[in-house]
């Protein structure tokens, strides 16, 4: 019988984890990056020698799916116990859980308003091409929360989560 | 000496020397001219001082032509869609002699004006061609009327009206015709795609009845025009004409391709003729009497001997003088650094120049740049495909002097991300377990299963980016106010973190002594920035209250600064497990007979190039955010104007023998 813990065992709670995780940072990529590529689209028609600038800009906010993506692959590969997922107890699960939230949420906003950032940012290139510099790094400020929530996430899973494990 | 050293250089010379005197300029390409004042003065007046207005109408005309036809050109080209061959321009190799002859090989008026008799044409034919199509795409349902159109629309007491008619209601309209038009007749022409077109004779007593049935059924009426013959021969005579229309275009745009050999000479003619345009237009800063000229502008100091006889060279009476920047006067920026480190200064350019008074921030971005676009990517394999992409990009692609510099500093990023990628245990993403054993030597990190000791490292190189920021800043502030003044203001920062990373060194090691040192000097880093820090206030409160709050700001301001490096640990990972998830996923095919291999090879490529593709980005932004919010944040000021001389400007051609 494996433990469970609010009627999830171990790995259910796990999954649901990683799921939300790469959901949220995913979801937000997509909206960050929609914002961000019809504004480009836009410039584009217009001047389609600004490719190469805006390139950058539009890819930016998808670095929160990948963020999400890290976070449910570090959940799938390493931190299944090493006697096999039935060792998770119910308790652990629900932890790895919790653990994965800083991502799913902050990653989902981020992903969202740094596309919008960006799409300022576009405006700026569109009218002033070698501005691309600090065009680019207007909307990096925001990726420093989804940076952070990445690292505090994994700092749960190997510093919090980790030592707690059976085997 | 980073930022060169500038001195003010102003001319007088006999008028009639001012041609030679600018040719001269514009060959050495050493003076940054600035325009000069007319001060308003009376004497000014008096000997006549006047601005000169450049001649430029006749410049501007013959680079308008030359950029038509260039133009003209590139609508007619093939598109190159190579991926890499999509991005470079096509250059022009001349010597200097054959580039300073390009105006007389061409006679821009004469091929100017046989273009533009073609392209007139051509737009003719084209809108021509249009048109006909149009014809044939209205007369081609109603081919089947054997009527001259001439004659139809001229009878007596019939009129011919053609309609089209949704197909279901014809059997509606066939009996309305019948009951309420019986003096007309109608015939279905043609059925095509759910409409029937029909043409109907109405005799001229039926005309309202048709009318009104024609509204009721809403009929789409078509009017053929003013044709004479039946459909089938006004449709092949203007399908003639298409086919002659089409013919023309083919030996239009032939007779334009058969002037493309001229591209290159054009090419370099447009910039020849800029090239004047600029020399003309920078005398429109020069000042002159009835007799002299007068002109102004920036040198380095180190070149003004060479300057001074180049000038004599000419062998006019000329009074050359040089004096030092005044106060308040704006100075333009050059940046001077080694062949090494110069690739980064296209970094500092993307953000904006600093100031004559700042210190060039070049050397201390280009290595932490480079080691940290190494941390963000970590990884041999692709540490050595990016070293070698761009070695040979470099080297073979046909680029400007600027987009080398740029292959030559991600050339180095490569180099970095080798050296980074060899202690993180990364190669092309595959997982610690799988690795041979001599690849885990002592020193090298897994960061994949044990985070702390990699991020407690990008902290510890953030604390000591930072500090070299705050450092820089100090050195400016000694320099420009006084070295207590930059001791209170920075250097008890950089004591409070000297003393926490002792500290953290102390406890890292476990060396007790080390570490109370560090608490020591830590603690007298906190009281040096409370009573120190805010020096430069009036009041005692001041002093003190500003020196507390400076305080609360420096201790928020390290922490995020030093946690915001910690991206380059989660950039880093980001490479890894995408990687070893490409790896697992390519692994998963082995199993499928035959085709499993060529699934493997198509998964492990195209997934580690996206790998890589999205990894590269990142490294570049994010290194590129720490430089310009964490590290200038501490000291730069930028808004220094670019120094540029007048020199001979080329962009797509290049001056083999320069």
């Amino acid at each position: 019988m494996v433990e469970t813990f609010g009627g999830l065992t171990g790995l259910q709670w796990a999954l649901l984890g990683a799921a939300v995780a790469v959901i949220g940072g995913g979801s937000g990529s997509a909206m960050g990056i929609t914002y961000i590529a019809n504004v480009a689209g836009g410039i584009l028609t217009e001047m389609p020698d600004h490719f190469g600038p805006l390139l950058p800009l539009v890819v930016i906010p998808g670095t929160q799916g990948i963020y999400g993506f890290i976070t449910g692959v570090l959940v799938a590969f390493v931190m299944k116990p090493g006697a096999g997922w039935d060792a998770l107890t119910g308790a652990l699960g629900f932890q790895i859980f919790l653990a994965c939230l800083p991502v799913a949420f902050v990653c989902f906003s981020s992903g969202v308003y740094q596309g919008l950032t960006a799409a300022g940012a576009a405006g700026m290139v569109a009218k002033r091409r070698e501005e691309m510099g600090r065009a680019l790094v207007l909307p990096a400020l925001v990726e420093t929360y989804a940076v952070l929530s990445l690292i505090v996430t994994i700092l749960m899973f190997f510093v919090v989560i980790k030592p707690a494990y059976p085997g | 000496m980073p930022i060169a050293r500038m001195q003010k250089m102003s001319v007088l010379a006999p008028l009639d020397a001012g041609e030679e005197l600018v040719n001269k300029l514009h060959r050495m390409g050493a003076v940054h001219l600035v325009e000069l004042d007319l001060d308003g003065g009376g004497a000014e007046a008096d000997i006549g001082v006047k601005p000169f207005e450049p001649e430029t109408r006749q410049l501007r005309l013959a680079l308008a032509r030359t950029e038509f036809i260039l133009q003209l050109f590139e609508r007619f080209e093939e598109a190159k869609t190579g991926l890499i061959s999509g991005f470079l321009q096509q250059k022009v190799h001349l010597t200097l002699e054959e580039f300073l002859a390009v105006e007389g090989e061409i006679e821009l008026p004469g091929l100017y004006h046989e273009l533009e008799d073609l392209d007139i044409e051509l737009r003719k034919v084209e809108s021509d061609i249009s048109r006909l199509e149009g014809d044939l795409e209205i007369l081609d349902p109603w081919k089947e009327l054997d009527y001259p159109l001439g004659l139809a629309y001229g009878l007596g007491t019939v009129d011919l009206h053609l309609g089209v008619l949704p197909h279901q209601h014809l059997a509606d309209w066939e009996r309305e015709m019948e009951s309420r038009c019986p003096l007309s007749v109608f015939e279905t022409i043609e059925r095509r795609a759910e409409r029937a077109f029909l043409a109907a004779a109405v005799h001229r007593d039926d005309a309202a009845e048709f009318a009104s049935l024609a509204s009721e059924f809403e009929l789409e009426h078509v009017e053929l025009g003013d044709r004479e013959g039946t459909v089938s021969e006004e449709f092949s005579l203007s399908k003639e004409k298409l086919e002659a229309a089409r013919e023309r275009r083919r030996e239009l745009e032939e007779s334009i391709k058969a002037r493309f050999p001229l591209k290159p000479k054009l090419l370099a003619l447009k910039e020849y003729l800029e090239n004047l345009l600029q020399k003309e237009e920078v005398k429109g800063k020069f000042l002159h009497t009835p007799r002299t000229v007068a002109l102004q502008g920036w040198v380095e100091e180190g070149r003004r001997e060479e300057i001074r006889q180049g000038l004599e060279e000419l062998g006019h009476p000329l009074e050359v003088d040089f004096e030092p920047p005044g106060e308040s006067e704006v100075v333009p920026t050059l940046l001077v650094n080694r062949r090494r480190i110069k690739p980064a200064e296209t970094l500092i350019n993307l953000f904006g120049l600093p100031g004559m008074s700042e210190t060039d921030p070049t050397p201390f971005v280009a290595p932490f740049f480079i080691l940290f676009f190494g941390m963000c990517i970590g990884d041999v394999g692709y540490g050595v495909i990016l070293t070698l992409a761009f070695w040979l990009a470099m080297k073979k692609l046909d680029v400007s002097d600027n987009a080398r510099r740029f292959f030559r500093l991600f050339m180095y990023c490569g180099m970095a991300t080798i050296l980074v990628g060899i202690f993180t245990r990364g190669y092309f993403g595959i997982e610690g377990d799988s690795l041979p054993g001599f690849l885990k030597f002592p020193g090298t990190l897994d960061i994949l299963n044990d985070p702390i000791p990699i991020m407690l490292v990008c902290a510890a190189l953030g604390l000591i980016h930072i500090s070299i920021g705050v450092a820089i800043e100090m050195y400016d502030n000694m320099r420009h106010n006084s070295v207590w003044l930059g001791f209170c203001e920075q250097g008890t920062t950089l004591l409070l973190w000297l003393g926490i990373a002792v500290m953290a060194v102390g406890a890292g090691v476990k060396v007790e002594a080390l570490r109370s040192a560090g608490t020591f000097i830590a603690l007298a880093g906190v009281a040096g920035v409370i009573f120190l820090s805010n020096v430069a206030s009036r009041s005692l409160a001041g002093k003190f209250f500003g020196g507390l709050y400076n305080m609360y700001g420096l201790l928020a301001s390290t922490i995020g600064d030093v946690a915001s490096y910690l991206r380059l640990y989660a950039l880093g990972l980001a490479t890894v497990a995408i990687g070893s998830v490409v790896n697992r996923m390519a692994a998963m095919t082995l199993g499928i007979p035959i085709l499993g291999v060529v699934f493997l090879a198509v998964i492990l490529l195209g997934g580690h190039a996206f790998n890589l593709a999205i990894n590269f980005l990142s490294a570049f932004v994010h290194p590129l955010r720490l430089q310009y919010v964490e590290f200038f944040g501490k000291f730069y000021e930028d808004g220094g104007e670019p120094f540029a001389p007048l020199s001979l400007r080329t962009n797509r051609v290049v001056i083999e023998d320069r």
